[in-house]
């Protein structure tokens, strides 16, 4: 366990956020420097500095350090994490710059609160105590509330950031109860310590009403079922950047927070205590993961609004994920097998690309139509070619259609589920299939209305030269990924070593 | 039955009946009166701190909670102004009374859990060696700056940010992106 | 908790809350008046007399006393009853109850509560004091009121935080918040013969403390909560009795500020170079008390001065001395200290 000094040089992709977070503030103080692109390139400018420490390997053990006297832990999840996490960041900056949604005067602060974001979601993956845990969710949590509530004129945007902000205080709640509790019968904020008596005495039922309770709270943060009713508004009436950023940040960084959670309490332990608290963990998970699913799935059918399609998208995506959580069983025992949780880190990935890159296209339609609507999207096969094969192949990836990065993520994922055996994974992998079988349906509504509807607006809609370039960089790894991801399995192999 | 647990029984009654109050009609139909019995409850939970020999705790909880939390809210609430006839009346809904249901039902297994698992432990002996100046501030703000620094500076980090959005949500809107 | 305990505790509260502090409350209100005539060039209330006996105006507190408790005592049509009640007594308490950790002399038979946090806990109950302010122009159901105490509300928030922040200096240099060893720290000597008083070594603080504290007692120059000449405040809708427990505890008020600077800036009861540890029994004792009385006199009258010295501040005006220009100082002053100290 390191002490405060040694720990700093763990933590320097945080700190160069938190001088990005310093500069945009004071860049936005003075009139000249308070112009659009002064302040995107300051904040792009961070988030690359970042992004490139943590890619050139610093703040990257091999092993697991335990730092700052227990609070976080270093190693390589984090590392992997913090790479999905700022590339969020950095694209959504991009999104935001060619945006209208997003005013120049709200642009530097928007900025800062994006790049602290990032920073609360660096700590999340990283937390090994109860405090640095809630502290991180909160820190994420109210710089989404205001992210959300950014267009102020406008009703929908301040209805999501209040539906997120009740929402988020109730859940925030409930999981603070339950790691209250958690320290009650532990003695100690570290999760070392609850570990211990978990594993040691068992503690149920109070133990496993606690866990529940947090995760209740961390399932408001995936938006998983039945913690999944903020997500449409929110996603409908914020920002259409925000929006993007909010759908694969917050949700990756849950996912990050709950893998790091079960690990560090359940990563292999033995004993017949913990093993049946794992076990019912998975049972409980795996229900949640099939009605995530399966409502995320029939509710997206019969939406008009592409917002909103994909925010139910969203929370079936969510479902997917859970089938890698529930496999908590085989993270127990002596030889822990982490096969489900590296394929939620691998499907993270692939789901940044392909999500980020729908939520581009909607941006360029919402600022160049004005509108979100399936109506607007008709004929755009012939007004903008290059938007429309992309999402076309967006689509597609996130159906998990071969040879899309979508399938291999979605393969890894019922690959990991089916090599844990029992009947109950075999029902989970196949309420998945047939999830992804119904997706289908609402994805290719989009497509065929782009390709084959007649609309009586016949005008070209320009993309722009930013966006075309941003939408081939997220294209080219929806496809790649599909038929050459080996690299990317490499990378999710370091989560939980 | 202790002078001190008298003690504890009283300010342990009227930290629940505040909170209760503050949801329950008819107190909580009127926003101030429910604010007001919310804090009542942070001065007797402030009270079980004391008695849980957690002083710094106990009059930050005053200072913070009490002083600050509630005067924002009691001021917002009087800012509002809501008439009697403005605030409307209250219906009991089928989730409502499922909702109310499942709290009790939580409640009863939050309750019996916590017995069964403290069944046979001695609470601890606070006046004993080894337990002086315990919860004072020399011991907390000692562990404040040394295991728990993390979590404390980026609490101020928080605050600032959350201050900085705070400011964002309520300034007034100007034109669109130029 | 053995009964002596609690006696002696219970006679120290009476002494001290209401033998000490009230009756100097009411003093201060004929002291107000009386310092308002010399300083205005005139002589001020001597009508009032007992069996002829005027005493310079002294029997006026029994006056005001006797007509506060015959006046008619009226609630207004549609307030709110339970709260209007309860406004007076909320904005009474808090001053009474910052006492418990003031030290009047030395070693623990001088001090109610020698709490570990002492100065925290007057801060804590200090916040309690913005309830009465607030909850009284509400309870009112005047719209006049109403703004009177969101007024209020607001000046005592912003000035909390600078108060605050002034006396982290003290903190840093004393290592204590607890006050009564703050006063003993006072008693060390700086270069051998200088006594180590908070205004020697936070001379900037006091300014702002005193400062910050009269803007926390809507006090003159920054009464405009109350606007008793000028604008409606919160308290118009009050009379007789109640009126007279706003009127009072904005002047026991005024005797906790002075306890508090004597306390944290004037050395509490330590005379100069005589027994810094107080130690000493017998008549230096005496002394020791007599001296911390004759500072909060003393910080009394200044309090008093001022106020019939300045003019009022606009309430733009006042916000803008909080915010804009108390707490940067007091920042400044927290972090010119930290250097000091590392220096030394």
């Amino acid at each position: 366990m390191l002490g405060n000094g040694a720990s700093l040089a763990y933590v320097i992709p945080e700190g160069i956020l938190g001088v990005t977070v310093a500069l945009v503030m004071a860049l936005g103080s003075f009139k000249p420097t308070r112009t659009r692109g002064v302040l995107a390139a300051a904040g792009i400018a961070g988030m690359a500095a970042a992004l490139a420490a943590t890619a050139a390997g610093v703040s990257w053990p091999d092993g697991t350090v335990l730092a700052f006297h227990g609070n976080i832990v270093s190693d390589g999840m984090v590392a992997v994490f913090r790479l999905v996490f700022l590339l969020t960041g950095l694209l959504t900056i991009v999104f935001a710059y060619g945006s209208d949604e997003v005013d120049t005067r709200d642009f530097g602060d928007m900025t800062a609160m994006i790049a602290a974001s990032v920073m609360g979601m660096c700590f999340m993956a990283a937390a090994a105590d109860l405090l640095m845990m809630y502290l991180a969710m909160e820190f994420v949590g109210i710089l989404s509330y205001v992210l959300a509530g950014l267009k102020r004129e406008d009703q929908r945007s301040s209805e999501a950031a209040l539906k997120y902000v009740i929402f988020g205080a109730a859940s925030s709640g409930v999981a603070l109860f339950g790691m209250s509790l958690l320290y009650g019968i532990a003695g100690d904020t570290s999760l070392a310590a609850v570990r211990a008596v978990l594993v040691g005495h068992g503690f149920e039922p109070l133990g496993l009403m606690a866990l529940v309770m947090i995760l209740a709270g961390l399932g408001y943060k995936m938006a998983a079922v039945p913690f999944h009713m903020w997500c449409p508004d929110v996603y409908q009436g914020a920002p259409t950047p925000i929006t993007a950023f909010f759908s694969v940040a917050p949700k990756a960084a849950g996912f990050a927070l709950t893998l790091r959670l079960m690990d560090l309490l359940l990563g292999g332990i033995d004993g017949d205590a913990g093993a049946s608290l794992g076990h019912g963990l998975a049972v409980l998970i795996g229900l949640v993961s099939m009605a995530t699913m399966t409502v995320g799935n029939l509710s997206a059918l019969k939406q008009t609004s592409v917002k909103r399609l994909l925010a139910y998208s969203s929370i079936a995506h969510a479902g997917y994920l859970l089938m890698g959580v529930a496999t908590i069983p085989a993270i127990m025992g002596p030889s822990p097998d982490y096969t489900g949780f590296r394929a939620v880190f691998f499907y993270l990935v692939i789901y940044l690309f392909m999500n980020l890159g729908a939520f581009l296209v909607v941006t360029r339609v919402v600022t160049r139509l004005g509108s979100d609507d399936v109506s607007a999207f008709r004929s755009l096969g012939r007004r903008s070619p290059l938007a429309a094969v992309v999402m076309a192949i967006f689509l597609f990836s996130l159906v998990g259609l071969p040879p899309t990065a979508g399938f291999a993520g979605k393969f890894y994922l019922f690959y990991a589920i089916l090599s844990q055996g029992s009947a109950f994974f075999y029902i989970l992998a196949l309420v998945g299939v047939a999830n992804s079988f119904i997706s289908l349906f609402y994805y290719a509504r989009i497509v065929r209305v782009m390709f084959l509807d007649k609309s009586p607006d016949t005008r070209p809609v320009p993309v722009g030269a930013l966006a075309a370039v941003v939408l081939v960089i997220l294209a080219i790894p929806t496809i790649l990924f599909g038929i050459w991801f080996g690299p990317l399995v490499d990378l999710a192999g370091w989560v939980f070593i | 039955m202790t002078a001190e647990l008298l003690i504890f029984y009283f300010m342990a009654i009227m930290a629940v009946g505040g909170a209760v109050c503050v949801v329950l009609p008819p107190f909580g139909r009127n926003p101030l009166h429910a604010a007001l019995a919310l804090l009542v409850s942070f001065f007797f939970v402030a009270g079980i701190f004391v008695m849980l020999s957690a002083h710094l705790v106990a009059v930050l909880q005053i200072l913070v909670y009490a002083g600050a939390v509630m005067v924002l809210f009691v001021f917002v609430v009087m800012l509002l102004n809501l008439k009697k006839d403005e605030l409307k009346g209250a219906r009991w809904t089928p989730w409502k009374v499922f909702g109310v249901g499942a709290g009790l039902v939580m409640f009863t297994k939050l309750a019996l859990a916590v017995v069964v698992v403290t069944e046979g432990e001695t609470p601890v002996n606070l006046a004993a060696e080894g337990f002086t100046g315990y919860g004072g501030i020399h011991d907390v703000g000692a562990a404040l700056v040394t295991t728990y620094l993390l979590p404390f500076e980026l609490t101020s980090i928080l605050l600032l940010v959350a201050i900085i959005g705070a400011v964002l949500v309520a300034r007034r809107q100007t034109g669109g992106a130029s | 908790m053995d009964l002596t305990f609690l006696l002696m505790t219970l006679l120290k509260i009476v002494l001290i809350c209401f033998v000490f502090a009230m009756i100097l409350g009411a003093i201060l209100t004929w002291g107000e008046r009386k310092l308002s005539a010399v300083v205005q060039d005139r002589i001020g209330p001597n009508r009032a007399s007992i069996l002829g006996v005027t005493a310079l105006g002294l029997m006026h507190p029994i006056a005001d006393m006797l007509k506060a408790f015959t006046k008619e005592d009226f609630v207004p049509a549609g307030a709110n009853r339970f709260l209007f009640a309860m406004a007076p007594m909320l904005a009474m308490v808090p001053p009474l109850v910052v006492f418990a950790v003031v030290p009047f002399g030395p070693g623990p038979d001088f001090v109610i509560a020698p709490l570990d946090t002492g100065v925290l806990f007057i801060f804590a109950i200090g916040g309690m004091g913005i309830y009465g302010a607030t909850l009284g122009g509400w309870s009112s159901n005047n719209s006049f009121a109403l703004l009177g105490s969101l007024r209020a509300a607001a000046q005592m928030i912003s000035y909390e935080v600078s108060m605050g922040l002034n006396l982290v200096g003290i903190f840093m240099i004393f290592g204590t918040v607890s006050l009564s060893n703050i006063v003993l720290g006072q008693g060390q000597l700086l270069w051998g013969w200088l006594p180590m008083w908070g205004i020697v070594v936070q001379p900037v603080a006091f300014i702002l403390f005193m400062t910050a504290s009269m803007a926390e007692n809507k006090r003159a120059p920054f009464d405009l909560p109350e606007g008793e000449s000028e604008i409606l405040g919160y308290n118009l809708e009050y009379s007789s009795m109640r009126f007279a427990l706003f009127f009072l505890s904005e002047f026991v008020e005024i005797v906790v500020i002075a306890a508090m600077a004597a306390t944290l800036f004037f050395g509490g009861w330590q005379i100069p170079w005589v027994d810094p540890q107080g130690t000493a029994g017998g008549w230096i004792t005496v002394g020791q008390v007599a001296a911390f009385v004759g500072k909060v006199v003393f910080l009394c009258w200044v309090q008093l001065i001022i106020r019939w010295t300045l003019p009022r501040f606009r309430y733009d005006q006042v916000m803008a001395l909080g915010w804009k220009y108390l707490l940067p100082l007091s920042l400044l002053n927290i972090v010119a200290t930290a250097v000091v100290l590392a220096m030394l």
